[in-house]
């Protein structure tokens, strides 16, 4: 059975002003950030997120944590609703469920120092017996985790640290309590390059070694690609296209697949890449439909792609898409 | 007479009980038409040199050496021969343009301020003609004039910016990591727009950025900085490929691949120097693979490998037989 099993999840934010849109004016109107997802995961499988912002990738994330609560839906992690552990047992949900955001700064009370951060975890979550111990345990994982030497950072506050030692202090946090399912959003995309590398091989390691199931939010294609075995792509709150990473990735079926792909820069300054333009940006996503999303922004749209949204086609490689004038099959 | 020509630039920020090194002579000849980018992570310099270069510095900074804007140096212009030369001769795009604009005012009111600075004359309904017309040439709808700025998207407030530094035609436009917070899709729109401009509008633009791949796709020269100092600069087509200089290559291995098979990530361990330390030899030797004694006792100067090809390393890499 698999570890995450998520079931049309929703999230709708409803605006208490009206909104005026090309299709007039809606009062009550609601935001669809997340408007039914579905995916399941394997024990240890690692599932990469992409899409532009304002595609609902974060939303996602927050719902996936007990962040924000879902409108509808389910998700069942190693077969137990998290919703209903939510209410039953916080502390234990938590203890499965964790979360590294994209700014550690952010992350942080700035009046707690390292050792505060570190400890009060462990003391929580009832880690080590008595002080000395939690201590001797995070130093130990800090060590780890090449923050060296650990006794240095303990008595230090956030804004001491560099942005790639708070992140290591970030995922070594969500860490600690052997979570066996990680939500990590945009983690490294506000590092320095040279940082990044060595922040996400700690991030892939811990994770490989605990065998926890993580998604990946990303907008980076390139690093989504590094370290994803499956990867989804979202526009307006659904997934459009799931797949393994480099069947998705190589070969895009989808049409925004395809565009968020061509537009991608390049390392290669002799690569010249023929890039498929989409006009505008993502919309809000409200009062969606009845058609396909992405059409009015899709070079390939019909006239039929208005009228309904297209099921899921399952391709032989696996992959899912949404889209007509696809034939996955192929 | 190439269009600017910045000569052993060095700038230090003066503090109250320490100097921070920032920019250390940094030499770099932009011709007419030519686009440079100029990457480097944060704290290599790369934006004080900009700032340096359109004057924008606080006061604590003390700048030496030379910017010739056609042969005049800007670091020597009065205050109303800059006033002239900002946004006629140059102009800058700012990495947040949502930040680059007073809030409770109207676009095109701000922009028709703008105009008015340089030619008071001007009638205001042929400058908001003119504006219009910029407004287009970004794909941005006329409605946008009468906008606040809160009521645009990123991307749209971006090319806001873009048309206002576009608005006297400039020479030379730098743009500061000016579509660093962009989505990719909007980002390479933008890209595009700016290099269709460019062959139209004879603009030379100086592109600093962090993430190499916008320069590798726009950019036909690249500088890269670290910790203040040149390590490398040359054509993309070479600089980015064979680089010679370790960190260039570090850099570049930094960045997970695309295509082709996974191999696995490496970044450059350590972290930049203290700037306020002036390094006895290479500021990279810490961090660098292939340090020997040498690079950390002698500063290397910038060696050229071919044409306008230099690199700033005792033992450039595919160099090491004759090393």
């Amino acid at each position: 059975m698999p570890e995450i099993i998520v079931k049309d999840l929703m999230k709708y934010y409803r605006q208490k002003k009206a909104v005026t849109t090309d299709k007039g004016t809606i009062k009550n109107a609601e935001v669809k950030a997340v408007d039914g997802v579905s995916f399941e995961l394997e024990k240890g499988e690692i599932l990469g997120v992409i899409g532009e912002s304002g595609c609902g990738k974060s939303t996602l994330g927050r719902v996936l944590v007990g962040l924000e609560k879902p409108t509808s839906g389910e998700i069942l992690i190693s077969g137990t609703d998290s919703q209903a552990l939510l209410k039953k047992d916080r502390k234990s949900f938590h203890r499965m469920v964790q979360i590294v955001f994209q700014n550690p700064f952010d992350t942080f009370d700035p009046r707690h120092t390292i050792r505060k951060i570190l400890v009060d975890a462990c003391k929580m979550h009832n880690i080590g017996t008595n002080e000395a111990e939690r201590t001797e345990i995070v130093l130990n994982i800090m060590r780890e985790a090449g923050l060296q030497p650990p006794e240095d950072y303990l008595d230090r506050y956030s804004f001491e640290l560099s942005g790639g030692q708070l992140q290591r202090i970030s995922i070594l946090r969500s860490m600690l309590l052997d979570p066996s399912f990680l939500v990590a959003d945009e983690p490294v995309s506000m590092l320095d390059v040279s940082v990044r590398a060595d922040i996400i091989n700690m991030l892939l390691k811990l994770v490989r070694e605990k065998n926890a199931t993580m998604v990946f939010i990303s907008h980076d294609i390139a690093t989504t690609r590094y370290i994803s075995d499956r990867v989804a792509v979202m526009y307006l709150g659904r997934i459009v296209e799931m797949g393994k990473t480099d069947d998705i990735l190589h070969h895009p079926m989808h049409p925004y697949t395809r565009a968020l792909i061509s537009n991608n820069a390049s390392l290669d300054p002799n690569e010249k890449r023929e890039r498929i333009p989409i006009p505008g940006e993502p919309p809000t996503p409200i009062g969606t439909g009845p058609g396909c999303y992405f059409a009015p922004r899709c070079p390939f749209a019909k006239e039929h792609c208005f009228k309904s949204y297209p099921e899921y086609q399952t391709g032989k490689d696996g992959r899912i898409v949404s889209c007509f004038e696809v034939d996955a099959q192929k | 007479m190439s269009l600017l020509e910045v000569k052993d630039v060095s700038i230090t920020y003066q503090m109250p009980n320490k100097s921070v090194y920032a920019v250390q002579n940094v030499n770099l000849t932009l011709n007419e038409q030519e686009s440079v980018g100029i990457v480097g992570e944060s704290g290599s310099g790369k934006s004080t040199l900009a700032m340096g270069i359109l004057r924008l510095l606080p006061s604590n900074a003390k700048i030496t050496g030379e910017a010739l804007l056609h042969g005049e140096d800007i670091f020597k212009m009065s205050d109303k021969r800059l006033r002239e030369v900002r946004w006629v001769n140059m102009s800058v795009v700012f990495q947040k343009a949502m930040n680059a604009m007073s809030p409770v005012h109207k676009i095109g009111l701000q922009m028709l301020d703008i105009y008015k600075v340089h030619y008071p004359d001007t009638p205001d309904a042929e400058i908001k003609t003119k504006i219009i017309e910029l407004f287009k040439i970004v794909n941005l709808p006329p409605r946008v004039y009468d906008s606040y700025p809160h009521e645009l998207s990123g991307g749209m407030m971006q090319r806001v910016a873009i048309a206002l530094s576009l608005i006297f035609q400039p020479e030379m436009l730098i743009m500061d990591e000016a579509t660093t917070a962009l989505d990719v899709v909007t980002q390479s729109q933008i890209l595009d727009e700016i290099m269709d401009l460019e062959k139209n509008m004879n603009i030379a633009r100086i592109m600093i950025t962090h993430d190499v791949s916008v320069v590798a796709s726009t950019c036909k020269r690249v500088v890269v900085m670290y910790a203040g100092q040149m390590m490398e600069d040359g054509d993309v087509t070479d600089v980015l490929v064979k680089p010679k200089h370790p960190y260039t290559k570090g850099l570049l291995n930094s960045f997970p691949s695309f295509s082709g098979e996974k191999t696995e990530l490496r970044g450059i361990p350590g972290n930049l120097p203290d700037l306020s330390i002036l390094a006895k030899g290479c500021v990279f030797a810490d961090r660098c693979p292939y340090a020997k004694e040498k690079c950390f006792n002698e500063k290397p100067e910038l060696k050229t490998i071919a044409g306008n090809w230099h690199t700033a390393c005792h033992y450039p890499l595919g160099e090491e037989d004759n090393a």
